[in-house]
């Protein structure tokens, strides 16, 4: 055995005990996540039911035999949930699964149907709602394997069998042996406590952890061909259960904040303390490298002074899931993030009409015309007599793209304490979500008298990610001038196309105080032009509020969200705080 | 007489060439990404491919499948005796605006409105099995067709779940797609899965340029006498690829060279082992290529940047860094040239 011996172990676990909801497999490109998969139905007589991801509502669910209905007997099909009663649902790249199946399933696995889940995911593919990877029991992340001798084994194995799954055996035999012990295992109540134990340790959410644990290592001491559950067989597959269930710790409280705030005040020079005091500050910097040695010092230059700093960016910051509500436009740009109606013959069939379409669906129109092929007078072999009355067309929906538009606000207030740096890792975390969703991203960034657009409508990661990190810090804060653009821009991305869904994500403390139109104050200006921009239909407005708990707060990000009816965050809420067992990066 | 551009005909691009040919000589290497502007004779290449391929046996039914083999498609399946025919190997095109049902296949139509019967109807997928299939301009292709050829491409079989029908075949095709990179990026996952790339570019030589031009005005005044003048160049181009193809099961990878293309792979840090295996599968086929009974460095060397290239850089957020500078040194294992 080479490797994976995890994902090994869990697939035969599952096979040993049914009432384990599954596994997933989860990892990159080329680690073995198929292979494993593939080997399931050698360890098992159960029924293996692959869902491929063109399955369609009518497959998964059955219904209405319409071979049968032309003959005049009605006889409902199985679906593929049927088909895997007692058994396994094979689930190839989960992520891309559409989501109406995806929760058809679960809905069908929490409503008592019997079958267990297995599951690949690949997370650049897209995400996959922690909510779903919760209730599949086992999880095994897997990983390439880096060293050269187990490397060169797989890839001797590979070239000599030509066979992805060649190195993989599983031992159908010592399943089937673990299944007739598994009634006779029995489970000490020092083994329950050990398994709340250690759930309780890795700050596993919900109750599911500790059943998972305590069901997968029974399975495996009926595997060892033990007749008692100890302490051994819990801590061998603890891990199994609970790597997905994880919380992410909440941060240290900053050791010393007056320490911190001396620090500031002394524009030190001192790298050890000046790195020291940078990961208090950030939970999740651990190894990024400091290029730039002072760049982290507190600016304490208040707006207007013209000094500038650059302050580069962290790792992506992990944010809240943005859910946004379908409208009303029907489009055929489809994507991967909010619902919408389609004109394009593709997405899932939320229902069928009665009526003539270009998207007429068959096999619903053929089981409408059913019942009166007797009564029209078709005979046998003939056929069908379709009337216009029978006809049956789809209403579909899918998802589709939004444009991501970054408004940053770099001026001399963001450098205060470093804001920016957060500011400019959570534009990376937007960006990261755009690039795994495939969507086109655009920053505007505004300081001094100016706005100017950085980055037009792009999906080149790299490109923006590098004009984010040199771009500096200082100067007055010219809002109005920052929405303007903003408005220039999202009617320039409209013109290209007119159904465009847009996110806009303005950053900013929104202390306006320059870049006004002629013969403004520059409050007003701003507010002047957020009411222009609320005209523009289908938007979602984000603010996120910079300005922190200060002894004065004045609260003006605020009012710009209620002139814009945007979602207004404040920026330390607005960090993830879920899951994190596949956040590193 | 076909009238598609000799294979033998194309000037240069030898990287081009290699890359298909490899392919022809081993399908398992993964297919090729080839990469370059307008206009470099990339889709000209592919087509031209066909005149080389071999041919094979195959059940008469929809998606050819191999009468010895395990993976058979649910009519093969379920049928005894299928009778059998020697097909050529194709390329079958995927073109950009395909829909999910010409795909994947659907249910079939007439054979449900006349008769009221379940029958599937077979996609692209399914005709691709066993022949080369051809994606020009892949990254544009739509997310969603991607997807299902990913899924296709990583399973070698596809089950159909739709309409009400339910089918399953092989799909063991080998995947060439050509890109023009200026017009976007194409996702990693897709990338991954092509198991050479080349970067293509115009000839610089001016004496190369007049050959190119010479030679397609000259094929487009006369098909046929531009064919028979290359009859002799593409016949002897075909046997050298039907030998290495023989000869391929024949050659020796011994454990030394194993190690040394493992220890490259772990040098460039790539993930997952797909590399490591391409490298393997390409050295060979390249081995077979040039007569040879077992691999060594210099086959290794040739065909590593196109088995590792477009491995490297593969960070969303990395900046693009120098790959080939890396590659190099990691090349060092091998020795001195």
């Amino acid at each position: 055995m080479i490797g994976r011996d995890d994902a090994k172990l869990a697939a035969m676990l599952c096979a040993i005990e049914p009432s384990l909801s599954g596994f997933i497999v989860v990892g990159g490109c080329g680690v073995g996540k198929s292979s494993v998969l593939s080997k399931l139905r050698d360890i098992t007589d159960d029924m293996v039911v692959r869902i491929p991801i063109n399955a369609d509502e009518e497959r998964l669910k059955g219904g209405l035999d319409f071979e049968s209905a032309v003959k005049g007997i009605r006889q409902q099909s199985k679906g593929l949930l049927d088909e895997a009663k007692d058994g396994f649902l094979l689930i190839e790249g989960i992520s891309k699964t559409t989501e109406s199946t995806l929760g058809y399933i679960f809905s069908k696995k929490d409503s008592g149907d019997k079958f267990r889940i297995a599951a690949s995911w690949h997370p650049d593919d897209g995400e996959l709602s922690a909510h779903y990877v919760d209730r599949i029991d086992l999880c095994v992340v897997l990983e390439s394997i880096p060293d050269e001798q187990t490397r060169r084994k797989i890839v001797a194995d590979n070239i000599s069998q030509s066979n992805d799954g060649a190195l993989i055996n599983m031992d159908k035999n010592a399943v089937q042996k673990a299944k007739k012990l598994l009634p006779e295992v029995e489970l000490p109540s020092e083994a329950i406590q050990k398994a709340i134990e250690l759930t309780i340790e890795a700050n596993a959410d919900g109750h599911r952890g500790e059943i998972a644990v305590i069901l997968a290592a029974r399975a495996y001491a009926a595997l060892l061909g033990d007749t008692t559950v100890d302490d051994r067989h819990i801590k061998k597959i603890a891990n199994l259960a609970l790597v997905h269930r994880q919380r992410e710790l909440p941060p240290p409280p900053p050791e010393d904040e007056n320490e911190e705030e001396q620090e500031n005040n002394q524009n030190t020079q001192n790298n050890s303390n000046n790195e020291q005091q940078d990961q208090n500050q950030d939970s999740n910097n651990s190894d990024t490298e400091q290029s730039d040695d002072n760049s982290d010092e507190g600016n304490n230059t208040r707006e207007g002074v013209g000094k500038e700093d650059v302050i580069r960016a962290d790792n992506p910051l992990k944010l809240k899931k943005m859910l946004f509500d379908k409208d009303k436009l029907s489009r055929n740009i489809l994507g991967r993030r909010t619902a919408t109606d389609t004109k394009v013959k593709r997405g899932r069939t939320v229902k069928t009409l009665g009526g003539f379409s270009n998207d007429i669906s068959i096999p619903a129109t053929i089981r409408s015309a059913a019942p009166w092929q007797r009564s029209r007078g078709r005979k046998a072999e003939e056929t069908l007599i379709i009337d216009d009355a029978d006809i049956q067309s789809r209403k579909r929906e899918a998802k589709t793209v939004h444009t991501m538009v970054m408004l940053l606000d770099i001026s001399g207030s963001m450098g205060v304490q470093a804001r920016i740096k957060e500011a400019k890792s959570a534009c990376l975390g937007f960006l990261k979500d755009a690039y795994i969703k495939r969507e086109d991203v655009a920053v505007i960034a505004f300081r001094g008298n100016e706005a100017q657009c950085v980055v037009a409508p792009t999906r080149a990661g790299a490109t923006v990610s590098e004009t984010l990190n040199a771009l500096p810090t200082g100067g007055k804060t010219p809002l109005a001038a920052g929405l303007k653009e903003a408005y220039f821009l999202i009617k320039k991305i409209r013109q290209k196309d007119t159904a465009r869904r847009i996110t806009c994500v303005i950053m900013t403390d929104a202390k306006a105080n320059s870049g006004a139109d002629d013969g403004e104050k520059p409050w007003d200006s701003a507010k002047k032009w957020a009411n222009t921009l609320v005209d523009i239909k289908n938007v979602d407005w984000v603010v996120v509020d910079t300005e922190g708990d200060g002894f004065v707060k004045l609260g003006k990000a605020q009012e710009l969200a209620g002139i814009l009816g945007a979602r207004c965050i404040d920026f330390d809420a607005f960090k993830s705080d879920g899951m994190n067992f596949l956040s590193k990066t | 007489m076909s009238c598609v551009f000799p294979f033998s005909a194309i000037v240069g691009q030898n990287e081009l060439k290699t890359a298909l040919i490899l392919n022809v000589i081993d399908p398992s290497i993964g297919g090729a990404l080839i990469m370059g502007e307008k206009g470099t004779a990339k889709s000209t290449a592919v087509r031209a491919l066909a005149a080389l391929l071999p041919s094979y046996e195959a059940n008469i039914c929809h998606s050819g499948c191999d009468p010895r083999g395990h993976h058979l498609c649910s009519d093969c399946e379920s049928a005894t005796d299928t009778p059998t025919e020697t097909r050529q190997m194709r390329v079958v095109e995927l073109p950009l605006g395909t829909s999910e049902d010409r795909l994947v296949g659907s249910l079939d139509l007439e054979a449900a409105l006349h008769h009221g019967k379940k029958r599937f109807e077979p996609g692209i997928l399914a005709a691709a099995n066993r022949n080369f299939l051809y994606v020009d301009e892949v990254n544009l292709l739509d997310d969603h067709l991607v997807d299902l050829l990913l899924d296709a491409a990583a399973m070698g079989t596809v089950h159909v779940e739709r309409e009400g029908v339910s089918f399953r075949h092989p799909s063991r095709f080998v995947l060439v797609g050509s890109m023009n990179p200026e017009e976007g990026d194409l996702r990693p996952q897709l990338l991954d899965r092509f198991g050479l790339c080349v970067d293509v570019k115009a000839l610089r030589e001016a004496s190369d340029r007049l050959a190119v031009l010479t030679r397609r005005m000259d094929f487009d005044k006369d098909h046929e006498s531009f064919l028979v003048r290359y009859d002799d160049e593409q016949r002897s181009l075909a046997a050298k690829i039907a030998d290495a193809k023989e000869m391929l099961p024949k050659v020796k990878l011994s454990e030394q060279v194993l190690m040394q293309i493992v220890s490259i792979c772990a040098k460039l840090g790539l993930d997952g082992h797909r590399g490591d295996i391409t490298l393997c599968r390409a050295a060979t086929a390249q081995a077979a290529y040039d007569g040879c009974d077992s691999v060594e460095a210099k086959h290794i060397r040739a065909v590593a940047s196109m088995v590792l290239l477009h491995r490297q850089k593969r960070q969303p957020f990395e900046s693009a860094s120098d790959a080939n500078t890396k590659l190099q040194s990691a090349l060092q294992i091998l020795g001195a040239n």
